[in-house]
């Protein structure tokens, strides 16, 4: 054989090798060792993918300081060896052409290459300057230690909360729509529920593009004759209506009628679980000022407010049949199914987003559809992350780590012991939220825009905010202001920056990641960053080395010492120094000193170690008498929850009410800030596709994603294309009152928005939707609406 | 030349079942591997890696397959001409 024959049938046998090992890990006869591609050139190793939330594992092929396979990992309860189109080019996402490999300082139009003392100098001497008004904008990609030494740095360190995450773009409704209803955030279930439930409920959610492993799941069972009933409730269909028995499409915002409606039915037919209630929860109304945790209400007054809530009026409302309202409210009445409800962005990126979260837990709690396995509501992120770094770290503007709040004195007062600092260093008000901090970063400093220095990272907020005009755009012309940006690739926020910092990427760097379902993730660096990347956790803690050694006494202790000082064998490691950041394991020392935080709303971590010998754990990770770790499933259910008393049955130990039990919200409907009209008569839906993931930074560089969706479109309805003379790859204008783009037009496409609504997707830098998109949020989350606003369409040759 | 590793979960339906398996065994690229009733393990050979894409796309139209599941991929030469962005 020849050499390349050789190697062909090698990968051949390699690629059905690793095959044949998911179709049997899949099955219930799993196997205890992962089989991978035998190759003695290529060291394999464990690592969550790099893209979604869904946090399956790859096996990592790494040969000569490069990755040159990826597997699915078998091993991994996640995804059981199977893996979607992004997941398995995840590798290629290291090697575009463009990296960013040194630091670069703007001179006028250009940028020139500087070195990374004078990068750290330049920082802290703005930081110096005023700590103030300095701010840190993150992410749901920042590894755990990343966010967690950002965190320290800013409200430990600085004594400043201005710092805050892109997942305040993506799931901050999800969080207190969790605290409104449990006390305490985070979803009580978890995948396994996809494997029992006789009902999946989508609200407004396509996982069959956005969480496509966990889709598959579902389909897997279908397949092998398993009665699963698929519910898709749209405003537009999606790849995952194909897969529906029921697809229902509401009007854009309306959701809350539907959630209305049902528990309407549920009270007035008597469906609704009475003894569940009777033992677990609780009614709570909005307060007036209207507050997060609102006011107690009772049933009488909950019963009361659903009474206008009929089926023939939610109808009216939503667009959805009554009868289809019937429908629903009779599953979630028939206490023998067991009903999982998931969504993601679509509930999420809503001006009613805390309340629409509120609602569908509500209807989960009245009905008893809670805590066992398949009876569960499921919020899904879509960061790597969101819920490792941004909900467990607390890396928002109002959050300090496990749960804890900076408004809260003795909150404050734990985190300034557990980080040895001295009284006071915390400050008490929150920070400004992510739409808040760039509108003052955004705004003139004589004009009230007093954040002057901001540094993103591991995030692209050049793309992403809503109304870049208005939150972004702005800075260009301000001298005053000063924009640092870590990233791996040239994006739309490094063309404002004024510094640009080339960063570390996956697995070029230690991580640990926290998925949708609690399950925290780690891996090791496996190959080297390129040029000079480097970590972002390196970066924050050498800028806060810089200033300790200016003698900024936010950078001490109450010891004098350095925040970040490690040791080994008693000897300090230079870890600000690069050339000594791997001399020891930073993600552990800080991993460590995090989980000290964790325990106070029970979300237990265990010790490092543990994470490095499985496929993640889902807290509350819990010490048992024989000295082993044991993950929990099913929160708030004794047969699970180790912290649910003996004889409870279910009990809700962070509740709002204090007495164990959940709140039911009632939220009435009311109509969305803007809505089309004669002028702007569309309603315009932004989200993702399959191939690429979020901005799509890394997957435009994997020209294998690229070329299959390689530009952003405009889904049109076939109706509406006709009414507008538009063909299909036509040019059309998309045009709301903030700004304009141009998109081909796509009809019949893989997804089909409905008569009078269009859809586009946020990946392509060239074409960028939020130019249109509306920066109204909801007023607990701060979390902005993308799904809805209005905009015309017109052919662009009509101009 | 690029290499996958599929999944392809089929129709329940033996008969239906019957007739995929004539489409698949005559796919361009495309060994089948081991199997089980209603999961078959395969490696597509693509001559680069668009062409991979285009075909998995392809083989969940195949009448019978229900879903597609890619697990693995060579990676290590990402760049091949036809691949150039
Ligand atoms: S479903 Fe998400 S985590 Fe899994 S392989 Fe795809 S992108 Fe990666």
């Amino acid at each position: 054989m020849t050499p390349t024959t050789d190697r062909r049938e090698f990968l051949r046998a390699s690629a059905l090798a690793a095959a044949a090992a998911t179709l049997h890990a899949s099955s219930p006869r799993a196997l205890a060792e992962s089989p991978q591609p035998a190759d003695s050139d290529v060291r394999w190793d464990k690592a969550p993918c790099r893209f979604c939330g869904t946090g399956c594992h790859v096996q990592v092929g790494v040969r000569d300081d490069k990755v040159v396979a990826i597997a699915g990992d078998v091993d991994a309860d996640v995804n059981k060896g199977l893996l979607c189109v992004k997941g398995y080019h995840v590798g290629l996402a290291l090697y575009g052409p463009d990296r960013l490999t040194q630091p670069l300082l703007r001179r006028g139009d250009r940028f020139e290459p500087i070195s990374w003392d004078r990068a750290l100098d330049l920082i802290a001497d703005r930081i110096e300057a005023n700590p103030a008004r300095f701010a840190f904008y993150g992410s749901g990609q920042w590894t755990i230690p990343e966010g967690y030494a950002a965190q320290k740095f800013m409200k430990g360190g600085l004594g400043n909360n201005h710092i805050d995450p892109n997942a305040r773009l993506c799931m901050a409704s999800a969080v207190t729509g969790f605290l409104a209803t449990y006390g305490v955030d985070e979803p009580a279930g978890c995948y396994q529920d996809l494997d029992a439930c006789d009902v999946l409920i989508l609200w407004g959610n396509n996982p069959a593009e956005m969480h496509p492993v966990l889709f598959s799941r579902v389909v897997d069972r279908r397949a092998r004759g398993e009665n699963v009933l698929l519910i898709d409730i749209g405003t537009r269909r999606t790849r995952s209506t194909e897969f529906a028995q029921r697809y229902l499409e509401f009007k854009p915002h309306t959701d809350l009628a539907i959630a209305n409606g049902i528990a309407h039915l549920l009270l007035q037919r008597k469906t609704y679980d009475a003894k569940f209630v009777a033992d677990h929860c609780a009614f709570r109304a909005m307060s007036d000022p209207p507050e997060l945790n609102g006011r107690a209400s009772t049933f009488d007054e909950y019963v009361k407010s659903l009474e206008p809530y009929t089926p023939e009026y939610v109808e009216s409302i939503s667009g959805v049949a009554a009868d289809d309202i019937r429908f629903l409210a009779d599953l979630f009445g028939d206490a023998k199914l067991k009903i999982t409800s998931l969504w993601c962005m679509g509930m999420n990126q809503h001006t009613a987003g805390t309340a629409i979260n509120s609602l569908v837990h509500g209807i989960h709690l009245l009905s008893g559809h809670f805590g066992k396995p398949g009876d569960a509501p499921t919020s899904l992120t879509g960061q790597p992350s969101a819920c490792g770094t941004v909900r467990e770290v607390g890396t928002l503007s109002h959050a300090l780590p496990g749960g804890r709040l900076v408004a809260n004195e003795d909150h404050r007062k734990e985190c300034e012991a557990l980080w040895n600092l001295p009284p006071g260093r915390i400050h008490a008000k929150p920070g400004y939220h992510t739409v808040l901090m760039w509108e003052k970063f955004c705004t003139p400093s004589d004009q009230g825009g007093d954040v002057d220095t901001l540094w993103v990272q591991v995030t692209n907020p050049g793309q992403t905010l809503p109304n870049l005009h208005k939150l972004f755009d702005r800075k260009a012309g301000l001298k005053d202001k000063f924009l640092i940006v870590s990233d791996v690739y040239p994006t739309a926020t490094t063309r404002l920056a004024d510094l640009v910092l080339p960063s570390a990427l996956w697995v070029e760097k230690n991580g640990i990641y926290g998925n949708s379902e609690r399950r925290t993730q780690q891996w090791f660096r496996m190959v080297s960053p390129p040029g000079d990347a480097r970590d972002d956790c390196w970066q924050t803690i050498a800028v806060a080395r810089r200033l300790f050694d200016r003698g900024m006494a936010g950078m001490k202790d109450k010891d004098g010492g350095f925040l970040f000082e490690t040791k080994r064998d008693g000897v300090e490691v230079p870890i600000h120094d690069w050339a000594h950041y791997y001399d020891v394991n930073v993600d552990e020392r800080l991993f460590e000193e995090y989980r000290a935080f964790t325990r106070k709303k029970h979300k237990d971590l265990a010790p490092y170690a543990e994470y490095v010998k499985a496929r993640g754990l889902r807290w509350p990770v819990v010490q048992q008498a024989d000295g082993s770790w044991r993950e929990t499933r099913y929160r708030f259910a004794e047969f699970d929850d180790p912290y649910v008393a003996k004889g409870k049955g279910i009990q809700f130990y962070h509740s709002v009410s204090k007495d164990d039990r959940a709140q039911i919200w009632f939220h009435p409907y009311r109509d969305p800030p803007e809505v089309p009209d004669a002028e702007f008569p569309f309603w315009l839906c932004t989200g993702r596709v399959l191939e690429h993931w979020h901005t799509g930074t890394m997957t435009r560089r994997i020209p294998q994603l690229a070329r299959a969706v390689p530009r952003a479109y405009v889904e049109l309805n076939a109706d509406d294309a006709r009414a507008l003379g538009v063909s299909n790859g036509e040019p059309v204008v998309v045009e709301s009152r903030r700004g304009r783009i141009e998109l081909a037009a796509w009809i019949d496409g893989r997804g089909r928005p409905p008569r009078g609504s269009v859809f586009v997707p946020f990946f392509d830098e060239m074409k960028l939707v939020n130019e249109v998109t509306l920066e109204a949020h909801d007023p607990f989350s701060k979390q902005p609406d993308y799904k809805k606003c209005a905009v015309r369409i017109r052919k662009r040759s009509a101009e | 030349m690029h290499c996958s590793g599929l999944i392809l979960t089929l129709d329940r339906d033996p008969v239906i079942r019957a007739t995929t398996f004539e489409c698949l065994e005559r796919w361009p690229g495309l060994t089948l591997g081991e199997r089980t009733e209603q999961r078959v393990a395969a490696a597509l050979e693509a001559e680069h890696a668009t062409a991979a894409i285009a075909a998995v796309e392809g083989l969940r139209g195949c009448p019978g397959v229900v879903h597609v599941d890619v697990v693995f991929a060579e990676v290590s030469a990402p760049c091949a001409a036809e691949d150039s962005p």
